[in-house]
C-alpha cells in the first residue's frame, strides 16, 4: 500500500504538487457568456428583479374571477365547518391534552457486557428474545415501576462494567466470572418477573 | 325548597354511584389439601397471605378498578389466583387503582407469588415459599422449609423462628434483612445490602458486587461460609467460641481482624493482601474474598 506523507516538501519530490503544477493557470469558458447577461439586464427596464415581474405575469386576470370566487367560498365553508365541529365536539379537543400530560415511556437499555465478560452470542440472543416480550409489558407498567426498572438496569450495567474491568486484570478469576454470571442471571430474572407476572405463573411452566 | 334540594342531592349521589361501585369486592373459598400449592400473581397493589388452621384457601380481593378481572382456579392440590387488567394498561392515569389480595391458606401450603409493584407479606406459612417482586417489598417468616425471596428494588425481610430453614434472597438495589434463622442462607445483591443474623450456620453463601454485607453468625463445627464482593464491604461477626479455619483475600482493599493475626501482602508490587489462620480448634471453614472492598472479621 502506498502512503503519502503530509507536510511541506519540495514540489519535485511531491507527486501531488508536481501534478498540480501541470494544470493550466486559467480556464477559458467554452462560449462567450456576456451577451446573455446583458440581455437579461436590458429586459428589466424598470430596474426591478426580473423574478418579480414573472410573478406579476402569473397573477390571475379579470377573466378568472369566477374561479377565485369559488375558491374563496370553499375556504370560508371549510373554515366554518371546522369551527362548528370544534364547538360541537369538545371531547376530541380535550383528548390530545390528556395524552400530552402522560409521561413518555422511558426506553429500556439492556445491560451491555464487555469483551472480558465471556457472555456468549447465544446467551445474548436468548436475552434479546425475552427482552422483546419484556418491552411490551414494560410499556404497560406504572411510571414509578418503569423508573425503578430503568434505574436498576443502570445499576446492573455499572456492576457489569466494574466486573469486566476487573476481569481484564484477572481473566481467570472464578469469583469475578461467577459475579458476572449472577448479574446476567439477575437481568434475565427481572425481565422474566415482569413478563410472567403479567402473563400468569402457570403459563410459564 | 328543602324537598327540591333533597332530590338534587339524591341525583348527585346517584350520578356518583357508578364510581363508588367501581371497586370489586370478591370472596372465594375452597377446600384443599394441607400441602396445597397456591400460586398468586398480581401486578399492582398488595398480596397478603396468612396461615390458618383450616384446610381451606380463602381469598378476599379488593379490585379498585372495574377493568380488573380475577382468575381463580382451584383443585384440591393447586390454587391459581391472578389479577388481569384486560387492556394491559397499568401506567395510565385513570387506571392507577390497586388490586389488594388477602389470602388465608393452610399452614403447610406451598406458596408461589409473583408481583411487579405489589408488596408481598406472608405470615405463619410453614411450606416452601417462592416470592418475587420487581419493586414491591417482600416480607415473610421462615420455619423449616425452603424460602426464596427476591425483589429488584424493594426490601426483602425474612424472619425466622429459630427453625432450620433454607433461605435464599436476591436483590439488585434493594436490601435483604434475614434474622432468626438457623441452617443455610444464600444471598445475592448487586448494589443493595445484606444484613443477616443466623444461628447454627451450616452453609452461608453471600455475594455482592458493590453492596455491603453485614452478618452476625453462630457457626456449627462443619459450617461452610463463603462471602465475595467486587467493591462492597464484608463485615462478619462470629459468636464465640470461634473454631474455624479462615482464608481471607483482598486485591486492593483492607483486611481487619480482631483475632490478632495480620494480613500479609501477596506481592511487593501490588496492593493485594491475604490472611489465612485457624482460630480455636478449627473445623468450620470461612472464605472471604473481595477485589477492592474491605473485610472485617471479629467475634464481637
Amino acid at each position: 500500500m502506498n502512503t503519502i506523507p503530509f507536510g511541506p516538501r519540495n514540489p519535485p519530490e511531491d507527486p501531488l504538487l508536481a501534478k498540480s503544477a501541470e494544470l493550466p493557470k486559467e480556464v477559458e469558458p467554452s462560449r462567450d457568456l456576456w451577451p446573455g447577461i446583458a440581455a437579461r439586464l436590458a429586459a428589466d427596464k424598470w430596474g426591478r428583479d426580473p423574478f418579480l415581474r414573472q410573478e406579476k405575469v402569473t397573477s390571475p386576470s379579470f377573466g378568472r374571477w369566477p374561479l377565485a370566487l369559488a375558491a374563496g367560498f370553499l375556504v370560508a365553508s371549510v373554515s366554518a365547518l371546522l369551527t362548528w365541529s370544534l364547538l360541537r365536539a369538545p371531547e376530541p379537543a380535550v383528548q390530545p391534552q390528556v395524552a400530552s400530560t402522560q409521561a413518555p415511556v422511558t426506553e429500556v437499555v439492556p445491560v451491555s457486557y464487555g469483551p472480558n465478560s465471556g457472555v456468549t452470542a447465544q446467551e445474548l440472543l436468548a436475552r434479546d428474545e425475552l427482552l422483546v416480550q419484556f418491552r411490551e409489558k414494560f410499556a404497560t407498567l406504572r411510571p414509578e415501576t418503569r423508573d425503578a426498572i430503568v434505574k436498576n438496569l443502570a445499576i446492573m450495567q455499572a456492576a457489569a462494567d466494574e466486573i469486566d474491568a476487573a476481569l481484564a486484570k484477572d481473566p481467570a478469576s472464578g469469583m469475578l466470572k461467577g459475579m458476572l454470571a449472577g448479574t446476567y442471571k439477575q437481568e434475565l430474572q427481572l425481565y422474566s418477573t415482569v413478563v410472567t407476572s403479567r402473563d400468569g405463573l402457570t403459563r410459564r411452566t | 325548597m328543602r324537598i327540591r334540594n333533597t332530590w338534587l342531592a339524591a341525583a348527585i349521589l346517584a350520578a356518583a354511584a357508578p364510581q363508588a361501585t367501581a371497586q370489586q369486592n370478591i370472596t372465594k373459598r375452597v377446600n384443599v389439601a394441607p400441602d396445597v400449592t397456591v400460586e398468586v400473581s398480581n401486578v399492582q397493589g398488595s398480596v397478603e397471605i396468612a396461615a390458618w388452621d383450616r384446610n381451606e384457601v380463602e381469598l378476599v380481593a379488593e379490585l379498585e378498578s372495574d377493568k380488573d378481572e380475577l382468575e381463580f382456579e382451584a383443585t384440591e392440590r393447586h390454587v391459581h389466583i391472578e389479577v388481569d387488567r384486560p387492556d394491559g394498561r397499568y401506567g395510565h392515569h385513570s387506571d392507577d387503582e390497586n388490586a389488594i389480595l388477602k389470602l388465608r391458606v393452610p399452614k403447610g401450603a406451598r406458596l408461589v407469588a409473583e408481583t411487579v409493584s405489589a408488596g408481598i407479606t406472608v405470615t405463619g406459612v410453614r411450606g416452601e415459599q417462592n416470592l418475587e417482586s420487581v419493586s414491591g417489598e417482600v416480607q415473610t417468616q421462615a420455619f423449616d422449609a425452603q424460602v426464596s425471596a427476591a425483589s429488584v428494588s424493594g426490601e426483602v425481610t425474612v424472619t425466622g423462628n429459630g427453625g432450620k430453614a433454607g433461605v435464599s434472597t436476591e436483590n439488585v438495589s434493594g436490601r435483604s434483612t434475614v434474622t432468626g434463622i438457623r441452617g443455610d442462607y444464600q444471598g445475592e445483591v448487586v448494589s443493595g445490602q445484606i444484613r443477616a443474623t443466623i444461628a447454627g450456620v451450616e452453609n452461608l453463601e453471600l455475594n455482592s458486587v458493590s453492596g455491603e454485607i453485614d452478618v452476625q453468625a453462630e457457626l456449627t463445627p462443619d459450617a461452610q461460609v463463603e462471602m465475595e464482593t467486587v467493591s462492597g464491604t464484608i463485615t462478619l461477626r462470629i459468636k464465640p467460641p470461634v473454631n474455624a479455619d479462615f482464608d481471607i483475600e483482598s486485591f486492593s482493599g483492607d483486611i481487619e481482624n480482631c483475632f490478632g493475626q495480620k494480613a500479609r501482602d501477596t506481592s511487593k508490587y501490588t496492593p493485594g493482601s491475604e490472611l489465612s489462620f485457624t482460630q480455636g480448634s478449627g473445623g468450620a471453614r470461612v472464605e472471604l474474598q473481595t477485589l477492592s472492598g474491605s473485610i472485617s472479621i471479629c467475634d464481637r
